[in-house]
């Protein structure tokens, strides 16, 4: 009854993931190149997550688990398990809070996406973000009516994108001085800067049949690129740790897949708004000219970069307060501690 | 030691079953009924789909009494709705048809349609998802889902995150009154209420992960990671019927969706 269910998922998501390919290729304006790398992830990463995650059956007798199921189930330690739901909710009420209580235009909504991705791998993290903004859809009483839902794909992309910063090593502290702490800072902003004149060039948006952005539109990408490149240099500067500049690449660069990702569900599902203070650029945009889809585009590469680095800085620091003995206990607990601290535990501690 | 007599009585809340026109059903029937309406609001454009999902929803919300509650739910979609058709309606990319000039920003035929369709879609997804958490307790939809087969991990942190949300939620809201009463603002302007966040967010989230060590050894000493399955005891009603409903839905939902690319400019 297992695998029947699990085969019914697949299909269903083969069979939506097809039609959307098929409905966006017959449009021309669209980059076939985007669509079939986002199918590249999405087709494995939703394999492996429906085939691995929830049901996890355990191996019977002496039968050795495959290399993929091996490499899936570690990431799926109890430790882990306890550590999603409480992520999940972090997630639902930090998000909840800034954008209904606290009214600022950002999202913070991932914080427990990528917390759990970093310390614990890509499936669990594309987990909890999917589930994150399931429950936040469909459970009685806290966000039924909201239009979190079809998003689920994106926080799920999040999760899984943030897993590979954190088999990277990107969120271990690296305090340096001098060269060693002066260079990575430059990297960072010259990456942030190729990133940022992508956006800013991106043929789209200056082609006069789609039309091009209202003049403050660039004004203000530069602006917030500045802004965003001084807050990085202090931050590492004061703390003498190299850790934020590649902290800052990574969220840019989550910010970027998530707005690519969103783009076409916002436009296909909401006719491109979402129904909060960020709706004011899809609107100025459509006045440049912009149409639907690339004016939701738009409005995600500037609000989704800022607001994911925002984030990854959050767990930053979140991380850079849990004791490392704690840390060290996860999936990627040896790539989150570092080996001089005297502090790093051997194996997992189970 | 005297053996047991009597045959072992299992506990009301095991054996408690609800009952109803549309509560009654399997949950598993009710989840593929909810997934089927949106797919159908969201996967057949036009007027034919969200209008569909739209009736079908209201109707079962009707038959299960809980269609108040549900219109209760879908105002929480309000700044959404208003926001979709304002802006389609003035901004809709290459629309020419004027409707009304107001000031500087011109309504259009299409832009509106497109709005209407988009609202109604909307709508009709926002119910699908209110009538199925008015109708489907979580535990039930649990318990039928490990009977068919997911693992316990995954019913775990389902079950476990429902649970924590509004307990974090309620701590979330704890949290920003102690900060306020020692004098944050959360009235001020976006940078002094950005400022607001810092002592927000670190109590809720050492809070949380503290539970997780705590958590992680009571999972372990009540043999979470043994093999084997668990038994449950608590049996929801299906039947053969509703089986043939919930291929029916699936499938037909796919299919509508299907066709409606296939054969575009068919349906109105």
């Amino acid at each position: 009854m297992g695998i029947q269910l699990y085969l019914i998922l697949a299909a269903v998501w083969l069979v939506a993931f097809g039609l959307l390919s098929f409905r966006l290729a017959l449009r021309k304006e669209r980059n076939p190149v985007i669509w079939f790398g986002l199918g590249a992830i999405f087709g494995p990463v939703a394999w492996m997550v429906l085939s691995s995650a929830p049901a996890a059956t355990e191996p019977q007798g002496d039968q050795r688990p495959g290399l993929l199921s091996h490499w899936a189930s570690s990431q799926f330690t109890t430790r882990v398990i306890a550590l999603m739901p409480v992520a999940i909710a972090m997630n639902i009420a930090l998000g909840y809070t800034t954008q209904k209580v606290l009214n600022l235009p950002i999202y913070l909504d991932s914080i427990g996406t990528i917390l759990v991705g970093v310390v614990a791998g890509p499936l669990p993290g594309a987990l909890t973000g999917i589930l994150s903004n399931l429950i936040w859809q469909y459970a009685p009483g806290i966000g039924s009516g909201s239009a979190i839902g079809p998003f689920a794909i994106t926080a799920g992309v999040i999760g899984f994108v943030s897993g590979i910063w954190g088999y990277l090593g990107v969120f271990r502290a690296r305090p340096a001085t001098g060269l060693r702490l002066i260079v990575p800072v430059a990297i960072a902003i010259a990456v942030i800067a190729v990133l940022a004149a992508r956006m800013y060039t991106i043929p789209q948006y200056t082609d006069p049949n789609i039309g091009g952005y209202p003049g403050w539109v660039y004004g203000a990408i530069v602006a917030i690129g500045a802004v965003a490149a001084m807050a990085v240099g202090l931050f590492v500067f004061i703390r003498r740790d190299a850790a934020g500049a590649w902290v800052a690449v990574a969220g840019a660069f989550t910010g970027s897949i998530a707005a690519l990702v969103s783009a076409p569900i916002a436009a296909n599902v909401y006719e491109g708004v979402t129904g909060s203070g960020t709706d004011f650029i899809v609107a100025t945009l459509r006045q440049g000219g912009a149409d639907v889809y690339n004016s939701s585009l738009g409005q995600g590469l500037l609000s989704d970069p800022i607001d994911k680095t925002i984030t990854c800085f959050v767990v930053l620091l979140i991380l850079s307060r849990v004791s490392p003995r704690l840390l060290a206990r996860f999936p990627f607990g040896e790539r989150l501690v570092r080996i001089d601290d005297g502090s790093a535990v051997a194996g997992d501690g189970n | 030691m005297t053996p047991a007599t009597e045959a072992p009585v299992l506990p009301d809340y095991i054996l408690r079953i609800p009952t109803g026109t549309f509560r009654g059903l399997n949950p598993l029937t009710k989840l593929v009924f909810a997934a089927a309406a949106a797919i159908v609001a969201f996967g057949v454009r036009g007027w034919t789909g969200p209008a569909v999902a739209f009736v079908a929803v209201v109707v079962c919300g009707a038959l299960s009494g809980s269609l108040r509650r549900m219109a209760l739910f879908s105002l929480a979609s309000l700044p959404l709705l208003v926001s979709i058709l304002v802006v389609n309606t003035f901004l809709y990319p290459g629309a020419h048809d004027t409707l009304v000039v107001i000031g500087p920003l011109t309504a259009t035929w299409s832009g509106a349609t497109a709005a209407l369709q988009g609202l109604l879609r909307v709508v009709a997804f926002g119910l699908s998802a209110a009538l199925f958490a008015l109708t489907t307790s979580i535990d039930d939809l649990m318990v039928e889902l490990e009977r068919r087969g997911l693992g316990r991990r995954g019913s775990y942190v389902v079950g476990s995150a429902l649970g924590a949300v509004p307990r974090t939620l309620e701590r979330a809201r704890e949290v920003a009154d102690a900060q306020r009463g020692r004098g944050m603002d959360t009235e001020g302007g976006p940078l002094r209420r950005l400022r607001g966040l810092v002592p927000l967010i670190g109590p809720v989230v050492f809070g949380a992960l503290g539970e997780v060590e705590e958590r992680a050894m009571a999972l372990e000493a009540r043999a979470f990671t043994a093999p084997g399955r668990r038994t449950i005891l608590r049996a929801l009603p299906d039947s053969s019927r509703q089986r043939m409903i919930r291929w029916t839905f699936l499938v037909g939902s796919v299919a509508a969706v299907a066709a409606s690319l296939a054969l575009p400019g068919r349906l109105p």
